[in-house]
């Protein structure tokens, strides 16, 4: 008996030994990070998907607390004070709306942002900010290319037709054209009303015509029309948003929100666990790709592609679709 | 007359939600054997689903995470999942069928491409890695197929998930990310696509053989559904539009288990 109580008590007292060893000399345990996602709830539904990715992504890894916030619900001054007062460690500011009002009303929490058009708008006051990292919607030419080489497998010479609004984007493309061996033609013009011109002036020299954002240039008359001169000509009409695929242009490619969210993520593990700043991250172009093609359109002007392509493109549109 | 016509409306509609009950939808989750725009597999399949006069219908689900859920909450009942998405979900299923790649083998590989002058796999530490999701798992799952050789955790980088191979593979070759987690099979589709994407890049690790995304069943599927399945998608590579499903797939045919 006196055996077995000596026993307990010798147990008792290297459990209690191992909890003070462990107490003072185990590595300390990390508290958990605060990080809000402010957006505008059903502003557009893709800010869900994104907002859904960037949880999902952080959650498989430990010691993330993620709390949702919807401006539509809260005052955006008042929830950057009770941000500041309850110890956010981050925010990830979903859409123009919660970036801009979360980078006026907050001091020092860094913040990451994404689905906004032009970032680099004044008015958002997001560019050259220290607290502030983010992701744009321009992806990369290079990304753009490839995948249009593996539509249009012997695609030599593109054109693009542009104004002083898009210079910056067009430049960016021109000084990258030997990385995908395609020879860009340029074009600049003044208005509108000076792209039928430039299209018969272009299309000399170019196999496709690649649209850029420039709203200088392009409303819905003169995409119509681009779209139509290229079907006539057996020229591929490259897009950037999937709505002019359905009306006739052979393809598109643009951001993927999925994986803005997860990248998103990504940028937040290396501001929070790598210690490196916002301004350091800066803004990244997104990864991933919204892959987007017109079947009818691809037979019409008679390209034959390698039947695979299709599996890679996130839409397809066929007969039944644009006749909707 | 309006009793007769109440009596017959009712039948109908008690004749119409017998025929939607009979109906099996087969919930699908798996970025690394189908067609990234879902309307393709949904084509395909209900060409041979009518083909074979069954009630049967795919259901693609593209969010691994909604897919979850729906398995979770015995919504989805009869579903085909990649493995990896399959061994989050519990035990309240059976794997019924299981199919057969192109190679005619039961499994598939996923590979690790980074920029040819990437060292090796430690140099993954605290970069950035792109693949498609498997699930709230994947990263346990990935580490255990394909990272566990290396000695490699990689909870270790930030991965950053992406809905196509393709992505991923364009992402690592201008540098975005250092390195692409896609499925080998994937790559040879691109590299007959265009040789130029693959350029300059490399395999730096190859994963052990990762089993096929089998069709499972709740186990309150009833024993005629059983059969059913079965028999459907064991015959489906006997006739031209099974062969055009299982091609969308990748797979050459459905084994029984």
């Amino acid at each position: 008996m006196n055996n077995l109580f000596s026993k307990t008590k010798s147990a008792l007292y290297s459990i209690i030994l191992i909890l003070i060893i462990n107490t003072f000399i185990a590595p300390p345990v990390f508290s958990d990070y605060n990080i809000a996602v402010v957006k505008t709830t059903s502003e557009r539904s893709q800010f869900n998907e994104v907002a859904d990715n960037f949880t999902s992504t952080l959650m498989q890894k430990k010691g993330f607390i993620i709390k949702e916030y919807d401006l539509k619900k809260t005052e955006a001054e008042d929830l950057a004070k009770d941000l500041q007062k309850s110890n956010t460690n981050l925010i990830y500011a979903i859409g123009d709306k919660a970036a801009a009002n979360m980078t006026e009303y907050t001091k020092d929490i860094p913040i990451i942002f994404s689905m906004i058009l032009n970032y680099k708008n004044p008015k958002l006051k997001l560019n050259n900010s220290p607290k502030v990292a983010g992701i744009s919607l321009e992806v990369p030419a290079e990304v753009t290319f490839m995948q249009m080489q593996m539509l249009i497998p012997n695609i030599k010479n593109v054109g693009i037709i542009y104004s002083d609004k898009s210079k910056e984007i067009v430049d960016a493309i021109v000084s990258k054209q030997t990385e995908f061996g395609i020879n860009i033609n340029t074009l600049k013009i003044k208005s509108a009303d000076d792209i039928e011109d430039a299209f018969d002036k272009l299309k000399k020299n170019s196999q496709a015509l690649y649209m850029v954002a420039d709203p200088a240039i392009y409303n819905k008359d003169t995409i119509f029309m681009m779209i139509e001169k290229c079907k006539k000509n057996k020229m591929p009409f490259i897009a950037f948003s999937d709505n002019f695929v359905k009306a006739g242009a052979l393809m598109s490619i643009s951001p993927s929100y999925f994986a803005i969210g997860s990248q998103a993520a990504s940028i937040a593990e290396k501001i929070l666990i790598d210690k490196m700043s916002p301004d350091n991250v800066g803004v990244e172009s997104p990864i991933g790709t919204f892959f987007v093609i017109n079947s009818l359109t691809l037979t019409e002007i008679g390209i034959t592609s390698n039947e695979d392509v299709l599996s890679f493109a996130d839409k397809v549109y066929r007969k039944d679709d644009v006749e909707k | 007359m309006i009793k007769k016509s109440f009596i017959a409306l009712v039948l109908f509609f008690i004749s119409v939600s017998w025929i939607a009950a009979a109906e099996i939808t087969i919930f699908f989750y798996n970025p690394d054997a189908a067609p990234t725009d879902p309307s393709i597999l949904i084509k395909t399949s209900s060409d041979y689903f009518k083909k074979a006069g069954v009630q049967m219908k795919i259901q693609p689900v593209i969010d691994a995470d909604v897919f979850s859920k729906l398995v979770k909450e015995g919504k989805a009942k009869v579903f085909i999942a990649s493995s990896g998405l399959v061994k989050s979900l519990g035990d309240g299923f059976k794997e019924i069928m299981i199919p057969n790649g192109e190679d005619g083998s039961p499994t598939y590989k996923k590979i690790v491409m980074t920029k040819a002058d990437f060292k090796g796999v430690p140099d993954l530490k605290g970069q950035n890695v792109g693949s498609t999701s498997l699930g709230p798992e994947s990263l346990n799952f990935l580490n255990e197929y394909l990272f566990k050789s290396a000695s490699y955790d990689l909870n270790n980088s930030k991965v950053i998930y992406v809905k196509k191979d393709l992505d991923a593979l364009l992402a690592a070759k201008i540098g975005q990310i250092k390195a692409a987690i896609i499925s080998e099979k994937n790559l040879s589709k691109i590299e007959k696509i265009n040789p130029a994407a693959v350029a300059g890049i490399k395999k730096l690790l190859t994963s052990e053989p990762i089993p096929e995304s089998p069709l499972c069943a709740a186990n309150d599927v009833s024993a005629g559904d059983l059969d059913s399945l079965i028999k459907t998608f064991g015959d489906m590579e006997n006739s031209p539009e099974g062969k055009e499903f299982l091609k969308t797939l990748g797979y050459s045919k459905w084994v029984a288990k």
